[in-house]
């Protein structure tokens, strides 16, 4: 008897359960959504449902004369998405590959040290990345990196190597030893038998690792706020805050549209990886 | 054979290398700077404690302390518990469970600055919140106000942060045999004890590993605050990352004592830090 | 065995050489960043930019979008090409920013000088400003900036008297004059007046009989009183107090009526908040409109963008503000323009708009940013024109002579003064006091007062009074010894 009470599945307590789910994680988006389709002019006093819905908002964003009006918005909304763009690019893939390079050694190598070397990275993982806005700050300053996009970058690299190297040490300790030994004894270089035969086992480990990066630097403020000066490098969370913050008037509508915008590649992204995050995040501590 | 040994080396170096510079360094360099005093243009005097002084004389540390703590463990609590909750509903399979599990990590995929305008639009005088509010015939209320702010950060971070948890108990739960509880049924257990003497402990590890980590992180978090209300009216939701910030670049553009501020505060977190380092690397 | 451990050996260093690889050409990326290539705005072949001088309409500009990375531009300036890097605070109203950009370039094409120009926003710029500083990296000129007197007391700035004789002495504005002057030398230009109004719904004031323009903060007071009316949710006036340079300008406009004095000289030992009574009468007035709901629930939130945001949207009946939203008004929504009145804020109104154009000491291109500087002002016609009566004299001229056409203008009714109660020009002669620099009782600017309220020094304990409901005296008294600390450190 206990046995078919198992079997069904679906009892009031989840139907209310799962309506409730679907109504936490989706009123906030719903808002956003309807002030995004409400005209300009309306959009500081919206209403619950969009009486006249229209997507100027969205393109306007792109329209260089319509920032004219608000002395705050970005020229184009292509500019920070390029610059958030090359910054994260980049920062993901020398993290990748670094951390890829080191995570192999901590997972594979046996050496004196290595233990050290371990918790250091550790160390830099589980470590708060505002404790180094002042010195990173002046760092890129004395290096004349100051307000460019590349000191951005390696200031995200600070944290996002860690990272990599953390989750990617995970994987690369979840491929089974054998392959790699009997790979090893028909001759291979070590470098060989990483690219022919671990990279693509743990091919799910890279994109994770890869995806969280990426996301990482795209969601960065901190770092943004006090390494860019001038509006041309703004990436894209400073420059929304700043269209948001500034200026003679408010523009939610477009405020909206450009956190949609904005949300859209992260979310994405993760959507894509959702299998691997909790064992990714943890080092393989937990199996997702 | 020794150049096996120094190969090996080679591939962490860089690693090893960019973290050094771009990690150590830098936070020894703050410790460095804490002694100093600079004047705008001038170059940098060195003043001992004097910084140090002047933070923990004024009542604005012990507030910073106090918040800080109060968001993290709070907003951690909620986000365990919510996790909890919808791990354990999505645990059983039903038509649509994957749906529901994608959609349950949109609020985590969301970037932390997205999160924070949706909420800046929807805590406004006129925003949903307040509407229903008015709905029911109720007064809208200031949820960034000196009263509600520190809530409604924590709400805020709570809504983006449980699907962490929720993914890390679902896997948990979801390595735990069936037999146990079919065994335990047979014994004639009732869902409670069920619940308490073996979920519960199956998931010590996960719930610990998942809670270090979101606290650390928590304790950590920038965006969030800075953008809904940058440290509160009146300081009410002044935590660490925002005081620091504050202090450096902005009100005080004394970069000398934020930084002394910051080491002011790393014992709290270098405990944390230790704790997780213990747990994840001897899991790991 | 033997053989193949060395095969390999040798392709495992190789090959893990690569990564050492990787982090020279980090390093080697860095050592090429060390000549910052940054490549703006320069060269104005392509930007031809034909400002239309509007009446109502949004000004476009045809200069290139400057929003993409300048960083992968791999050209350096050779060393005879002289380059300009100016910072300019971005204006409230965009026909500002389009006519400081137009001249620049306009300049640099004349000159050949490379003109690189950033427009930083309002609440930013202050402490950009200073972490450049600080970093060793200033701009060479400011325009329309911030912190100018503090700055040229710290030494960091060049005097401009040439400058000022060059663009004729006597036609600079008394108070302009003042405004710019450190210790009998003139160290900035400010660039207009920015006066404070009160902007005011003609209709709802006819409706409930309130007679414009109120002339007393007492009758400020009882016509926000009359003209709240909770069902239409329309709230009297809007008094800004979150931490802004609204809010902070609007208390010291109480203050300063009230018969306050910040400073009885310009040292630590002239601070003279603790014992000031108007303080704790402005505390009160204040908290009044914030008690009784006079402005909305909210404005303990709200940024300088809120005030007008709020006007806009009808929710508030009158705002002190000066005339940006008018401009907004006449773009956006003509109807509740027509609607509405600029009155100015009696008693005694202050001049906001202290932003300078001031050359930093560091600069290599002293010579060429005062050109710059005199460039933008020499035809005042032109200035007044694309500075002021672009954005519908939210802005008004520094010079005599051009204030004297506004007057004119404003006597005949044209360039959108019509909704201006009282002539313009006879308000600016009235003005005393700027919220910045020109302080009750003083002679001379003083600088910290510029970093009391730039850095919302002053906004922090306004609200702790006023919202935090904190006893005023105790409030009065922290304010006093912070302002103190500052002053030590700067004046002794």
């Amino acid at each position: 008897m206990p046995m078919v009470e198992r079997k069904r599945n679906i009892t009031v307590l989840t139907l209310v359960g799962i309506i409730l789910l679907i109504l936490f994680v989706g009123i906030p988006f719903y808002w956003v959504l309807n002030l995004s389709l409400t005209p300009e002019e309306e959009a500081y006093s919206p209403k619950l449902f969009p009486s006249n819905p229209t997507l100027s908002n969205y393109f306007d964003l792109f329209d260089p004369s319509k920032a004219a009006a608000r002395a705050t918005r970005f020229e184009n909304f292509a500019g920070p998405v390029v610059n958030s763009s090359i910054v994260a690019l980049s920062v993901t893939a020398l993290s990748t590959f670094l951390g890829s390079l080191a995570a192999y050694n901590l997972a594979r190598f046996n050496y004196k040290g290595k233990t050290y070397a371990s918790l250091y990275i550790l160390f830099a993982y589980v470590f708060p990345p505002f404790f180094l806005m002042i010195p990173l700050y002046i760092l890129m300053n004395m290096l004349k990196l100051g307000d460019t996009l590349f000191g951005l970058m390696l200031a995200h690299l600070a944290y996002t190597l860690p990272f990599s190297t953390w989750i990617l040490r995970g994987y690369f300790m979840g491929v089974p030893k054998d392959i790699e030994d009997s790979a090893l004894v028909d001759g291979c270089s070590r470098f060989q038998m990483l690219w022919r035969i671990v990279f693509p086992i743990s091919a799910p480990g890279l994109v994770t690792a890869t995806i969280f990066s990426f996301t990482l630097s795209w969601d960065d403020l901190i770092f943004a706020l006090v390494i860019l000066s001038k509006a041309e490098n703004y990436t894209l969370p400073l420059a929304i805050a700043f269209f948001m913050q500034g200026g003679e008037v408010y523009a939610w509508g477009e405020l909206a549209a450009a956190t949609i915008l904005a949300a859209i590649p992260p979310v994405s992204l993760y959507l894509l990886i959702q299998k691997y995050v909790v064992s990714g995040l943890t080092g393989g501590a937990i199996k997702g | 054979m020794k150049l096996n040994k120094i190969a090996d080396w080679l591939y962490i170096l860089p690693a090893l290398a960019v973290i050094t510079f771009i990690f150590i360094l830098p936070l020894c360099y703050t410790f460095w700077i804490s002694f100093q005093e600079k004047v705008l243009g001038g170059s940098p005097k060195f003043i001992g404690l004097t910084n140090y002084y002047n933070i923990l004389a004024s009542g604005a540390f012990y507030t910073i302390i106090g918040n800080t703590l109060v968001y993290s463990f709070s907003a951690v609590f909620f986000k365990a518990l919510i996790g909890l909750a919808i791990a354990l509903l999505l645990n059983r399979k039903f038509p649509g469970r994957g749906i529901l599990r994608a959609y349950s990590i949109i609020p985590w995929a969301t970037p932390a600055f997205a999160v924070a305008f949706f909420f800046i639009l929807l805590y406004d005088l006129k925003g949903l919140f307040n509407r229903i509010l008015g709905f029911l015939g109720l007064p809208a209320l200031r949820y960034l106000g000196p009263d509600l702010a520190m809530f409604s950060v924590i709400f805020v971070n709570v809504w983006r942060g449980w699907p962490f948890f929720f993914l890390g108990f679902l896997s948990g739960l979801q390595a735990i045999p069936q037999e146990i509880y079919e065994s335990a049924e047979i014994d004639g257990a009732s869902r409670f004890k069920k619940f308490v003497y073996i979920t519960l402990p199956n998931l010590k590890t996960v719930f610990f590993t998942v809670c270090l980590l979101s606290l650390m992180w928590t304790m950590g978090d920038f965006t969030t605050i800075y953008l809904l209300t940058k440290g509160g009216p009146l300081d009410k939701t002044l935590t660490a990352p925002i005081a620091s910030y504050l202090k450096a670049f902005a009100t005080g553009a004394n970069i000398p004592e934020a930084a002394a501020l910051l080491i002011l505060l790393l014992p709290i977190y270098v405990i944390l830090i230790y704790l997780v380092m213990k747990y994840a690397y001897g899991r790991a | 065995m033997s053989q193949e451990p060395k095969k390999v050996d040798r392709r495992k260093f190789i090959y893990a050489g690569l990564g050492a690889v990787a982090l020279i050409a980090i390093g080697a990326a860095a050592y090429i960043a060390m000549n910052p290539p940054v490549v703006t705005v320069t060269k104005p072949t392509t930007s031809v930019v034909t400002t239309t001088v509007p009446t109502t309409s949004v000004v476009t500009t045809t200069v290139p979008t400057t929003s993409v990375v300048t960083t992968t531009v791999p050209t350096t300036t050779s060393p005879t090409e002289k380059k300009l890097t100016v910072w300019a605070r971005s204006a409230f109203v965009a026909a500002n920013n389009d006519w400081i950009k137009k001249m620049c370039l306009e300049w640099a094409q004349k000159t050949g000088v490379k003109v690189d120009i950033s427009f930083i926003p309002v609440g930013d710029y202050s402490a950009k400003l200073i972490a450049a500083i600080e970093a060793g990296t200033p701009p060479d000129l400011c325009i329309h900036g911030f912190n100018a007197i503090s700055f040229a007391e710290q030494g960091l700035t060049v005097p401009l008297d040439d400058v000022l004789n060059e663009l004729g002495k006597d036609d600079l504005h008394p108070f302009k004059l003042k405004q710019g002057t450190v210790n009998g030398r003139f160290y900035c230009l400010p660039d207009h007046f920015e006066i404070e109004y009160v902007l005011a719904r003609k209709d709802l004031a006819d409706e409930k009989g309130v007679k414009l323009p109120t002339s007393s903060l007492e009758e400020l007071y009882q016509a926000s009183k009359t003209l709240t009316d909770k069902n239409k949710n329309i709230w009297g006036i809007g008094w800004p107090l979150g931490k802004c340079y609204d809010a902070e300008g609007q208390f010291l406009w109480v203050w300063y009526n009230l018969g306050g004095k910040p400073f009885l000289s310009k040292s630590s030992a002239g601070v003279a908040i603790k014992d000031d009574k108007a303080f704790l009468d402005t505390v009160a007035y204040i908290r009044k409109f914030w008690d009784e709901g006079l402005t909305p629930p909210d404005s303990d939130g709200w940024t300088d963008a809120s005030n007008n945001q709020n006007y806009i949207d009808g929710r508030i009946a009158m705002a002190l503000n000066p005339p940006s939203i008018y401009y907004s008004l006449m773009t956006g929504k003509p109807d509740l323009a027509a609607k509405t009145v600029i009155m100015p804020a009696y008693p005694s109104t202050l001049d906001v708009g202290e932003e300078s154009c001031y050359i930093f000491a560091k600069s290599k291109y002293i010579d060429e940013a005062k050109d710059l500087i005199v460039y933008l002002f020499k035809d005042k016609e032109e200035y007044r024109k694309g500075m002021c009566e672009n954005g519908n004299y939210y802005s008004l001229p520094v010079f005599k002579s051009a204030l004297e056409t506004v007057s004119q203008q404003w006597q005949k009714g044209q360039a959108g003064l019509k909704a201006w109660l009282v002539n313009p020009v006879e308000v600016v002669a009235s003005i005393k006091w700027d919220s910045y620099r020109v302080l009750p009782g003083l002679d001379e600017c003083v600088g910290i007062w510029e970093d009391v309220e730039y850095g919302y020094i002053l906004a922090e304990y306004m609200q702790r009074a006023i919202i935090g409901k904190e006893d005023p005296i105790k409030v009065r008294e922290d304010f006093h010894n912070r302002v103190f600390e500052l002053a030590k450190k700067r004046y002794g």
